[in-house]
């Protein structure tokens, strides 16, 4: 199986829709593909191959994700990291500014930058059609791992308001 | 402490769930917009929920100012935390107008600059978090103190 995830983002990506038409139609994807459009209209795009979502579950996503050999995602932060984490086989196609598909280019940038950890990522469907044929390796390692931000807020914060902490509090 | 944690869905709702082991030791409330993530969050935080508000939306970026005029002046936080998106500036503007110190965290993604929000909110906040070390270069208010995880 595959998992072509789009995102969940307000902003189109139909290039990503249209390169899934061409692997599904040209016979280069043969396996189940399990599509998480998000915000873009996945309803021209029909073939026996293919589950349509709008969106999945953290949950269903993780359970999607290991059954899949291969995982296409657009180049969001979020996904990107629990791919990696989970050391899942994927690519990422970033979201580009000229097309309407994000607000500017950090995707691309986001991409360059993990590329230095090992992720792949394409913006061609030449590259993305060689990663269908050749799957790339199971991401091992970690991606980003700098010191901790919330511990440097935990310690920041209880040494400027001690007394007023509240170790725990459950909301009514 | 009371925390007003403030996010747009997506990427940026993902990283404020990161900084949890933070924020559930206070008081809190949230501020986002109903999205296939955000939505379960109302089952066991108390929510407000706003105007959806993506990048360059003005208009609805000027409703959510006057939203979080009211939603201030009822919550009361001692301390607003944003991870982004464009959400975090009409509540760090109105923030202003109440005294109530502010917390920005620039998304991961931005590892050579800051984001639009990133820089329209760089002079207002009391502090700037980046999470990259890079960005400190350029932005000098911009502080490193590692990723969210």
């Amino acid at each position: 199986m595959i998992v072509y995830t789009l995102g969940t983002i307000f902003f189109p990506f139909e290039r990503a829709v249209s390169w899934l038409q061409i692997l599904l139609e040209k016979e280069i994807i043969v396996e189940p593909v399990l599509f998480q459009h998000g915000a873009t209209s996945a309803t021209k795009l029909r073939h026996p191959l293919l589950t349509s979502v709008a969106s999945l579950t953290r949950h269903e996503m993780h359970e999607a994700v290991k059954q899949s050999s291969l995982i296409i995602s657009h180049a969001g932060q979020g996904s990107t990291r629990m791919l990696a984490e989970m050391g899942a086989c994927f690519v990422l196609v970033p979201r580009l500014k000229r097309y309407g598909e994000h607000v500017d280019d950090h995707q691309l940038l986001f991409a360059r930058t993990v590329e230095k950890f090992g992720v792949h990522y394409c913006t061609e469907l030449d590259q993305l059609i060689s990663y269908v044929k050749q799957r790339p390796c199971p991401f091992q390692g970690e991606l980003l791992n700098g010191p901790s931000l919330v511990e440097h807020l935990i310690a920041h914060y209880s040494s400027l308001e001690p007394q007023k902490q509240i170790s725990s509090l459950k909301l009514p | 402490m009371k925390l007003l944690l403030v996010c747009n869905p997506g990427g940026h709702f993902s990283t404020m769930m990161g900084l949890k082991n933070f924020w559930s030791a206070y008081p809190r409330e949230w501020v986002t917009y109903p999205n296939f993530d955000t939505q379960k969050l109302s089952e066991k935080e108390l929510v407000y929920w706003v105007e959806m508000q993506e990048a360059r939306m003005l208009g609805k970026a000027c409703m959510n100012f006057f939203k979080a005029l009211v939603i201030l002046r009822t919550s009361r936080p001692d301390l607003l935390l944003s991870t982004g998106a464009s959400l975090a500036l009409p509540f760090i503007l109105a923030s202003k107008f109440f005294g109530i110190k502010t917390v920005f965290i620039e998304s991961i993604s931005r590892s050579s600059g800051l984001s639009l929000t990133g820089k329209l909110v760089y002079n207002l906040v009391d502090e700037f978090y980046v999470q990259w070390p890079e960005c400190v270069e350029r932005y000098p208010k911009a502080q490193y103190r590692g990723v969210v995880a």
